[in-house]
């Protein structure tokens, strides 16, 4: 039964009134309904036969009320409409290493790099838009889907319900945020000479100061995820956007009466757009007025304090101005109060006196019984530990902060929450590149949703990169390793940089099973196309002898590496080859005791031309020879010691050992003598001139 | 060697040439009627061409490429492998698969074939794998239903459930306590529209033994369900769509148990007209049989009381005349009765046959051995 509930979509047991059934029992036997027997007329006898019912039928179960154990259903428990699939929807993790849901997931069309991951995204969301163009442009041909209508929500582009000019058809432009047909309606009722009541006006004027009059761009989710934010709010003299005279100011000045929320939306949407001038007189105006101001009013004109000031103290004197005011009016602060408060010290932190101030403004929030949540502490430490700032910092506040943090879950509550891990990040890249700090606050990022927080796809990139180069040179490299299978290649990709980082953290850790990992992610990026990197992996390749299996694979990887070259070497998009990649590749092979293929890449690079750029090391052509001597083959030994005595390598060692090791005739023997002395360099110098 | 090989492949030649040079003469000939310039071209070729041995070969113009054109090497990009190939077996797969999708191949670490293949002509007789089969696409797939999501799925739901009640551990319990139970359905879809006209039907669906009913009521309950009454697990089931709303159809599928109960136990006048053509079940207390039997009995009991001796007398019947329902009550009549009624009831069967054949035994005290 237990097992039914679960799985139907929804059933439902009732309770069988008994009782009903009792009462209908008695009134049925109280004469007006006698069924305990009934008649049978026979018709070929014309008699009437009685007949009471068997008593050998009984269907009749009744349930004593005694028998009957009381059962106690328990209360539902009470959720909200969409509590379910809340719950549901927290089973999918969105931080698991693989291509991001919404984009396609075919080979092709894996995003790697931050810059394949914007321009695919990007196609994305323009393919969208294109639909929604088409969509406006053509309504007529899109009525239905499938044999289903059009929901509504679809529609809503297409038209408004009410084109005359009237009250409602401005409301109906309000809550569709059309703000310039908003304003035109509004301009034509007003020339009509009819009249709108206050509330829709100040509705108006909602929309205009919220939008500063110009119709909102709308930015999807992928749009927001892709481009960068707006940092104006923190440059020190952000420009004043606010427009004198402008549709706003139009509908204020001709409100019938100018009520304090009036006041308070044209004061927030100034200050939102830097206009201090006007804030103030908007205030000044209020207080005359002797209005009511509330808290976010306050925030507004809080956060816009520092912008014609000339020095900290201003201020400091302006803020604690209008905190006192609030307390006068007992208007109870919020973060955000505090917040706009710190956005001054932050726009002027290098000035005495800022930090002193941000802490005591710190202090009264606690004292007022406000948690300080991410943003509070981002204005904090930025002020602190500006990363822009070189002189020395200590860690002590840092890492205070960082204790009160640890172990908590946070919501995005304000605006600049999601800069937190971002910018914590980048200050301990900046000032104390210390691994354990950094992992810690990775660690904190970890914690139950936090990882929402980490913003767009920018701070995304920036804060794993400052995370991987402050803990490479520093943790060891299994430390390093797994993180990096954590996030690469579909959550961050590093640079060739930080594989640099890396390889040199495999070769001193000597892991070197990492190699292969490693170059499963590269081989089919464009990162072997940089000849720094190529030759610096190939470096990490040659580095030692390992045991036979790993060398094998390492092998491998060279061969892959020379493959590459090989079908592209007329194009020029191929892999930059040269004589020092030729030469660790050269070693990496001898370490393989592959004789052949080594001695074949030796070949490659006598044969072309292009690879003369760089010459192979001394050390790789020196074993290459030691592995040709040992062989016993006059030819090739012959070949290789001309090519070194030419690259002016030592080489009268690899002579002797010639002569001593080898069974040549006197010819040969004198031949490479020759070629210790250096007297037949010049002349066969030329001699392998002509022959190329 | 070398010169019988050289010589060979000329003669090979020269014959093919004369082919060739009857084929240009044929067509000549048919080119004569079309085109003026083509002869032309054609007997200046045969001028310029007249110098050298062999025979000169037509041009068909725009048949071989006069210029090679040298095209550059399309740039390529380098395709990854997909990434089934480096996924973990120790996976999680619910992470892979989240939510529902269309079948992704690169994302698949299992072989899957899907497909048509008419002959061995057609992708030589195999059915095609997964990589961009279009087959896999179209169809639904659960792979975001394994039991591994399900049980995710449950966790996180399992907060909202309340303890199951005492007392209803079973099948029985429950039947027991709540015998109506009523089944409504939710359809969610992602479409344009959330509405789902499946989703206003309403029933419920009770034991017909729950109800008091005697037998008039039963039977007449019974008939005028009609097939929503199922006589072989006793199931009333009654269902509605009529209303649009799934509320009113619950409200309705109520009321209609309340009139079908009510009306059941109503005894119209019609209803008196029932004859024994009408009967629902044979009956013996209204047959034939019924007469017979007393009558059968009451001529052996006036027989056995002018025999002498006990043998094949009818002891069970009482000595004095009495009512025919006291006789009825006996227990001998009674097994006799039910014998008679299951066998035109149910049918007749070795069972019912040898019930029969011991009532009867036991009615006319026949010894066995007769």
């Amino acid at each position: 039964m237990a097992a039914r509930v679960g799985q139907s979509s929804n059933l439902t047991l009732i309770v069988c009134n008994r009782l009903l059934f009792e009462q209908v029992r008695r009134l049925s036997t109280s004469g007006l309904l006698s069924a305990a027997s009934w008649t049978i007329r026979s018709k070929s006898k014309r008699e009437k036969i009685l007949y009471e019912a068997p008593k050998s039928i009984p269907v009749d179960k009744v349930i004593k009320k005694s028998e009957v154990q009381d059962i106690f259903i328990p209360q539902k428990i009470r959720r909200s409409p969409t509590a379910i699939l809340e719950a549901l929807a927290s089973t999918v993790r969105n931080d698991i290493n693989q291509p991001i849901y919404s984009t396609i997931d075919d080979p092709f069309l894996y995003s790697t790099t931050d810059r394949v991951k914007k321009s695919h995204l990007a196609a994305f969301e323009s393919g969208r838009k294109a639909a929604q163009h088409m969509l406006a442009l053509y309504p007529d041909y899109f009525t239905q889907i499938w044999e289903e209508p059009l929901p509504d929500g679809w529609k809503e582009g297409t038209g408004n319900l009410y084109t005359e000019p009237c009250e409602a058809a401005l409301i109906e432009r309000i809550a569709k945020r059309k703000v310039t047909e908003a304003v035109d309606m509004y301009r034509t009722i007003v020339s009509k000479g009819e009249t709108l009541s206050q509330e829709s006006q100040e509705k108006l004027l909602e929309l205009l100061v919220v939008f500063n009059c110009k119709d909102p761009e709308e930015e999807s989710d992928i749009g927001s995820y892709i481009n960068a934010p707006d940092y104006r709010t923190f440059s020190p003299f952000p420009p004043n956007t606010w427009k004198k005279g402008n549709a706003a100011e139009e509908v204020f000045d001709a409100l019938p009466e100018q009520s304090a929320s009036a006041y308070c939306q044209m004061i927030r949407g100034m200050a939102a757009n830097y206009h201090k001038e006007g804030v103030m007189s908007m205030f000044n105006a209020m207080k005359a007025n002797k209005m009511p101001v509330d808290v976010e009013t306050y925030n507004a004109i809080l956060k816009v304090a520092s912008l014609d000031t000339e020095t900290m103290d201003d201020v400091k004197l302006f803020i604690e101005t209008i905190l006192k005011d609030m307390a006068e009016n007992k208007v109870n602060p919020n973060e955000r109060t505090f917040i706009s408060a710190m956005i001054n010290c932050r726009r002027l932190s290098r000035w005495s006196g800022s930090k002193k101030f941000v802490l005591a403004l710190l202090s009264e929030m606690k004292a007022c019984g406000i948690e300080p949540g991410l943003s509070t502490y981002v204005e904090i430490l930025h002020i602190f530990y500006y990363f822009k700032d070189k002189t020395s910092k200590t860690p002590e506040l840092f890492e205070q902060v960082l204790k009160d943090l640890e172990g908590k879950e946070f919501e995005c509550k304000t605006e600049n929450d999601v800069q937190f891990f971002r910018s914590v990040m980048g200050m301990i890249a900046a000032h104390f590149p210390d691994s354990k700090l950094a992992l810690r606050v990775h660690e904190l990022l970890q914690h139950g949703k936090n990882k929402d927080l980490l913003s767009n796809r920018q701070a995304q990139y920036g804060y794993y990169s400052d995370l991987f180069s402050v803990i490479i040179p520093l943790e060891h490299v299994d430390v390093v390793m797994d993180l990096y299978r954590e996030v690469v290649p579909y959550i961050f990709f590093p640079t060739s940089e930080t594989y640099k980082l890396i390889l040199e953290s495999i070769e001193m850790h000597e892991n070197y099973h990492y190699v292969p990992e490693v170059y499963a992610d590269l081989q089919w990026t464009s990162m072997f196309k940089d000849f720094d990197f190529l030759s610096r992996f190939t470096q990490t390749l040659a580095k030692r002898k390992h045991e036979a299996k790993l060398q094998n694979e390492i092998c491998m990887i060279a061969s892959s590496l020379m493959d590459q070259w090989a079908t592209k070497q007329q194009l020029h998009d191929a892999l930059p080859v040269n004589g020092v990649v030729i030469g660790n590749l050269i070693i990496t092979h001898l370490n393989n005791d592959d004789l052949k293929t080594a001695w074949s890449l030796f070949q490659t690079y006598r044969n072309n031309r292009r690879m003369r750029g760089a010459d192979p090391s001394e050390d790789s052509l020196t074993q290459l020879a030691k592995h040709v001597i040992s062989s016993q083959d006059f030819e090739d030994t012959k070949e290789i010691l001309h090519v070194m005595s030419i690259l002016d390598y030592n080489i009268s060692s690899l002579v002797e050992k010639s002569l001593q090791n080898m069974s040549l005739s006197d010819m040969e023997r004198n031949y490479i003598q020759g070629l210790s002395t250096g007297s037949i360099s010049s002349s066969s110098s030329s001699d392998s001139s002509d022959s190329d | 060697m070398a010169s019988v090989s050289v010589r060979k492949t000329f003669v090979v030649l020269n014959s093919r040439a004369r082919d060739i040079k009857f084929i240009q003469q044929r067509a000549l000939h048919m080119s004569l009627s079309l085109k003026g310039q083509d002869i032309k071209s054609i007997e200046n070729d045969k001028e310029t061409s007249s110098d050298t041995d062999e025979f000169r070969v037509y041009q068909i113009e725009g048949l071989k490429r006069t210029s090679s054109v040298r095209r550059a090497e399309r740039w390529s990009k380098r395709v990854p492998p997909p990434r089934y190939r480096s996924m973990s077996t120790e996976q999680d797969w619910t992470d892979v698969w989240p939510t529902a999708s269309t079948f992704k191949w690169s994302a698949v670490p299992f072989p899957v074939r899907q497909g048509y293949v008419e002959n061995s002509s057609e992708n030589e007789g195999v059915i095609p794998s997964k990589y961009a089969n279009l087959e896999l696409m179209k169809g639904p797939n659960f792979l975001h239903l394994t039991p591994a999501h399900v049980q995710k799925h449950c966790k996180a739901i399992k907060h909202f459930c309340t303890k199951w009640p005492e007392g209803l551990e079973t099948d029985e319990q429950c039947q027991k306590h709540f015998p109506v139970e009523s089944v409504t359905s939710d359809y969610i879809y992602a479409g344009p529209s959330l509405t789902d006209d499946r989703a206003r039907v309403a029933s419920i669906k009770f034991k017909l033994s729950d109800l008091k009913l005697d037998y008039h009521a039963r039977d007449k309950f019974v008939r005028l369900v009609g097939d929503r009454y199922n006589p072989e697990t006793d199931d009333v089931f009654f269902e509605s769509n009529r209303c649009p709303l799934k509320s009113q159809n619950l409200e309705y599928v109520k009321f209609l148990l309340t009139a079908v109960y009510f009306e059941s136990w109503k005894n119209e006048s019609w209803e008196q007209g029932k004859q024994l053509s009408d009967m629902e079940t044979y009956v013996w207390n209204h047959n034939k049989s019924h007469k017979t039997c007393m009558s059968l009995l009451a001529s052996i009991q006036a027989k056995d009381k002018t025999t002498e001796g006990e043998l094949g007398k009818l002891n069970y019947l009482p000595e004095n005349e009495v009512d025919t329902s006291v006789i009825c009550g006996l227990p001998e009549v009674q097994q006799y009765k039910v014998a008679v009624e299951t066998l035109f009831n149910v049918g007749e069967n070795m069972e019912t046959l040898n019930a029969y054949k011991m009532a009867v035994e036991k009615l006319l005290n026949f010894k066995s051995d007769v």
